[in-house]
């Protein structure tokens, strides 16, 4: 990891309410070796209001550019969405866990909501270059606000998407459900839903298909110093989000 | 001049090789920071909070940000003096930078059992004991409120450890001139303030706090004003050196807390937001004397509190 200050060479609406940041690093090293899962803390203010850096998980890495997608939700994303096109912003980088693609799955499902969609588009990336099929499995409240649909179905995920506005993604769930009974998965991701948490638990404890969760909290330092983003795991500990995940086993996470 | 200013200062016995000093709780265990590249400037480092027995914390959530300010309710999760000696400690990089050790417990014989166990590791230079923590629910802060259990707490870890001792204040009691005066009479080399300051936040949708404990201690630039009256008040009264912090983010922060008497700096939440910010101020601090055509940080002392002519 290391600090860096990155121009934004991109930084416009994506969906409702959300946005993507395309940054290249100012000392020009890119962020080679980094892996789906992985976040940046973007400054989000040259002023001590709002004080913190903003967690983000990386969207994309390409050679020298890497990319996050955020949704707008309070003082920190708002000021990120009025920073201009080719201005520059101060992340550290990359930092915490990846996820942990068995080597040997063939079939690789992805189910994310909203925002959270974000990081498994870098994860459907990695997977398809290994020579995974890819399922993608993307709700959203709206069909403005899906996340990453565009790509993923560009990269050749086999893709179904869903919208509610109560978060139950029933149709979507069972949709998983049939997929996987027809022809299992060999690794399930997820992020941005706890009822699709509860879904990839299931199909764990069910079928034994090994699943991972990427959680998003708030977080202050980001580098594992300040045990402020701490999860309660399944063995009755502390686990820091930041440097402990922020990918997790999904049979460690409390549904 | 070409030649740099003195910068060291001296804290009790210790010497330190510039007045800036990295707060506990956020440079963990100054491990992570070492892979930033950002430890090496500092005169000290302070290790987080360690009790005795190992401490898992409070329950999420544990931080809430505020104008200028951080709420945290952490609550003293560490893994315990032994593992601290045990693994901790060996880790620190050793940049020249000082190690103080910052102890907490429930009760007296806690503390003096740390103090015991710390006082026979050669690496650990100080002892910062913490009488002011707002996020646990027996000891800490109750001892630190009031000047009698205060000195008695001093007191009883002086018998046990020749370290250099620092105690660290509360600003959550009407009396932390009487309390600083109280443990330096106990036997304390220096004073350390400000801890946090007790504070909450609401989510207006929940309609609940944001933190689980309810309340938490504030840091962060909002607290500025107060630390700094705190420590210009509490320099008055005491003839210790005084460790003074509380939203310290920048050389001048630290100028200003130079000048209302303290005798070295200790940087927290600004570390958070900018791993860097302990580097800049040291530089800040060097480049400012050089500018004033001042070869040594120790007239900066108190200076703001000089009779003009």
């Amino acid at each position: 990891m290391r600090g860096v200050f990155a121009t934004i060479l991109q930084n416009r609406a994506v969906a409702e309410d959300i946005l993507k940041m395309v940054l290249r690093g100012k000392d020009g090293a890119g962020l080679a070796g980094a892996r789906p899962g992985q976040f940046l803390m973007v400054r989000c203010s040259d002023t001590s209001d709002p004080l913190l850096r903003r967690p983000m998980s990386l969207y994309d890495v390409s050679g020298d550019t890497f990319s996050i997608v955020y949704r707008v939700v309070g003082a920190g994303t708002r000021l990120m969405a009025k920073m201009p096109e080719g201005g520059e912003v101060h992340v550290i980088a990359p930092l915490g866990n990846g996820f942990n693609l068995p080597p040997q799955s063939g079939r690789v499902a992805l189910v994310g909501r909203g925002v959270g969609a974000a990081p498994l588009v870098f994860l459907a990336k990695t997977a398809i270059a290994q020579g995974k099929r890819v399922f993608g499995f993307i709700s959203a409240t709206s069909r403005e606000s899906l996340v990453g649909v565009e790509d993923l179905s560009k990269m050749g995920v086999e893709l179904q998407t869903g919208v509610d506005t109560d978060g139950s993604s029933t149709e979507l769930l069972d949709l998983i459900r049939e997929r996987h009974s027809a022809e299992p998965f060999d690794y399930v991701a997820t992020c941005g839903s706890r009822r699709m948490l509860r879904l990839v638990q299931d199909l764990r404890t069910a079928t034994g298909v090994p699943g991972e969760v990427l959680l998003e909290t708030r977080m202050a330092c980001g580098i594992g110093v300040c045990k402020g983003c701490v999860v309660m795991t399944a063995d009755g500990t502390y686990k820091k989000v930041c440097t402990d995940g922020p990918v997790f086993p999904v049979e460690l996470i409390a549904g | 001049m070409t030649e740099r200013p003195d910068m060291s200062v001296a804290i009790g016995g210790l010497k330190l090789r510039n007045p800036v000093i990295a707060a506990s709780g956020v440079v963990g265990y100054g491990v992570e920071y070492a892979d930033l590249g950002v430890l090496d400037c500092f005169g000290a480092i302070v290790v987080k909070g360690t009790t005795l027995a190992p401490r898992a914390g409070n329950p999420p959530p544990r931080l809430a940000e505020t104008p200028s300010g951080l709420l945290n309710s952490v609550g003293l999760e560490n893994p315990g003096v032994d593992a601290v000696i045990r693994e901790v400690i060996p880790r620190i990089p050793r940049t020249g930078a000082r190690i103080i050790v910052n102890v907490a417990g429930a009760t007296v014989d806690e503390y003096c059992r740390v103090a015991e166990k710390l006082d026979r590791v050669d690496d650990v230079d100080a002892l910062e004991i913490n009488i002011s923590c707002p996020n646990v629910r027996t000891g800490g802060i109750q001892f630190g409120t009031v000047p009698e259990t205060s000195a008695a707490l001093v007191e009883a870890v002086r018998k046990c450890t020749g370290k250099v001792l620092i105690v660290k204040l509360t600003p959550n009691t009407g009396s932390i001139c009487e309390v600083a005066k109280a443990v330096e009479q106990a036997g304390a080399d220096a004073v350390s303030l400000i801890n946090t300051i007790l504070g909450m936040a609401i989510d207006v949708q929940s309609r609940r706090p944001v933190l689980s404990t309810v309340f938490g201690g504030l840091s962060g630039p909002a607290v500025k004003p107060i630390a700094l009256r705190m420590v210009w008040q509490v320099s008055n009264e005491v003839t210790i050196p005084v460790v003074g912090m509380g939203g310290i983010s920048e050389a001048n922060d630290a100028l200003e807390f130079l000048m209302a008497g303290a005798s070295a700096v200790a940087v927290g939440t600004a570390l958070l937001r900018n791993p860097r910010a302990g580097l800049e101020i040291v530089r800040g601090l060097e480049d400012w004397l050089v500018s004033e055509g001042m070869d040594d940080i120790r007239a900066v002392c108190g200076s703001a509190k000089a009779v003009r002519p």
